[in-house]
């Protein structure tokens, strides 16, 4: 009787020490390293002649996220002149002062300003997206999945918490100063589809 | 001017050879996307992942949107789980193999270039064969 009586204030004690860990929020860092295939940034662009998409696993940057709140913020940080299209020689296209630039600006980045929870997994997500050294805002919807340290995520190879956040949204390459000139018309879109599937981990 | 006999002569079979060669174009670049269009299938390319399936019921992330594609080598097929008719092929024995697979869309680009080229290619054949041949 004494003992179950016992119990329930060590109950409520423990539940209200995860719910304040919770309240508090955890950053979740990108695994550039180990883990990095599993990270993926892709632009796609549907043109006459084909629609090509030019692949990246190096993605770095780290998540703060509360599960309890559905609060967070991140950043994220893709480098281009990793992408690789499926052609040497269009990548390297894509890395010259015509395209990308890859010199001048060596970082796609995403910051974000604004979260909304929306149903489930999905959040409207605002932030700053810098790509060719030219910053603009846009809004997206995100997904962004948690899930607690446990067997699933050991099976998974993951030592720690992981979410797994991932995005598409459009963007126009004029609007980032990237001209297409007339010799490349028809082979790539002047808008492009960028997508992001990452996981992070809390340590 | 009037020119020689022998270059009239040379003219009229240069554009009775270019309006054989546009007209078997023609003919032939229906049959050739057809061809092509017989073997393509709606296809997803996927980065396969089967570790992170235990995580979110993710065993492939797909990368870019679905394609009518030609994929010639079986292998590079990834056994499909549910009900979808989207073929997902595994990027990563793609680039391992430097397989780039071939668009519908391309072939549908080069026939309808040959075809535009082969209508222009006709007039001009037709209008030189049938200018130098009756002054011949």
């Amino acid at each position: 009787m004494n003992r179950n009586l016992l119990s329930i204030p060590v109950a409520i004690l423990s539940a209200s020490l995860v719910s304040q860990s919770f309240a508090s929020g955890k950053v979740f860092d990108i695994d550039n390293q180990k883990l990095a295939y599993r990270n993926i940034a892709s632009i796609e662009s549907v043109a006459d002649f084909e629609t090509f998409t030019g692949k990246t696993n190096s993605v770095s940057g780290s998540i703060s996220f509360d599960p309890a709140t559905k609060k967070g913020s991140g950043k994220i940080i893709i480098d281009p002149s990793t992408i690789d299209t499926g052609i040497p020689l269009r990548n390297e296209h894509m890395k010259s002062s015509g395209w990308l630039d890859t010199q001048k600006y060596p970082q796609i980045v995403f910051e974000t300003i604004k979260v909304q929870p929306l149903r489930g997994d999905d959040y409207r997500v605002t932030g700053n997206f810098t790509l060719h050294g030219v910053t603009k805002k846009i809004t997206t919807t995100v997904r962004l999945r948690y899930r607690a340290q446990g067997q699933a995520t050991k099976l998974a190879g993951f030592s720690g918490d992981v979410v797994q956040l991932s995005t598409k949204f459009e963007i126009s390459l004029n609007d980032y100063g990237i001209k297409i000139p007339a010799m490349s018309a028809g082979k790539v879109a002047k808008e492009v589809t960028v997508s992001l599937s990452t996981y992070a981990i809390a340590k | 001017m009037r020119l020689p006999s022998k270059a009239r002569r040379a003219f009229f079979w240069i554009g009775t050879a270019c309006a054989v060669v546009s007209i078997t174009t023609l003919f032939a670049a229906p049959n050739v996307r057809q061809t092509y269009a017989s073997k393509a299938v709606l296809t997803q390319i996927v980065q396969v992942d089967p570790a992170g399936e235990s995580l979110f019921g993710d065993g492939a992330t797909p990368i870019g949107s679905p394609q009518l594609m030609i994929i010639d080598d079986p292998k590079a097929v990834v056994p499909a789980k549910g009900t979808s008719d989207v073929c997902q092929v595994d990027d990563g024995y793609l680039k391992k193999n430097n397989i780039y697979p071939l668009q519908l869309k391309t072939v549908d680009f080069f026939v309808h270039w040959a075809n535009m080229i082969s209508v222009v290619g006709l007039i001009f054949g037709l209008i030189l064969s049938v200018q130098f041949r009756k002054k011949s």
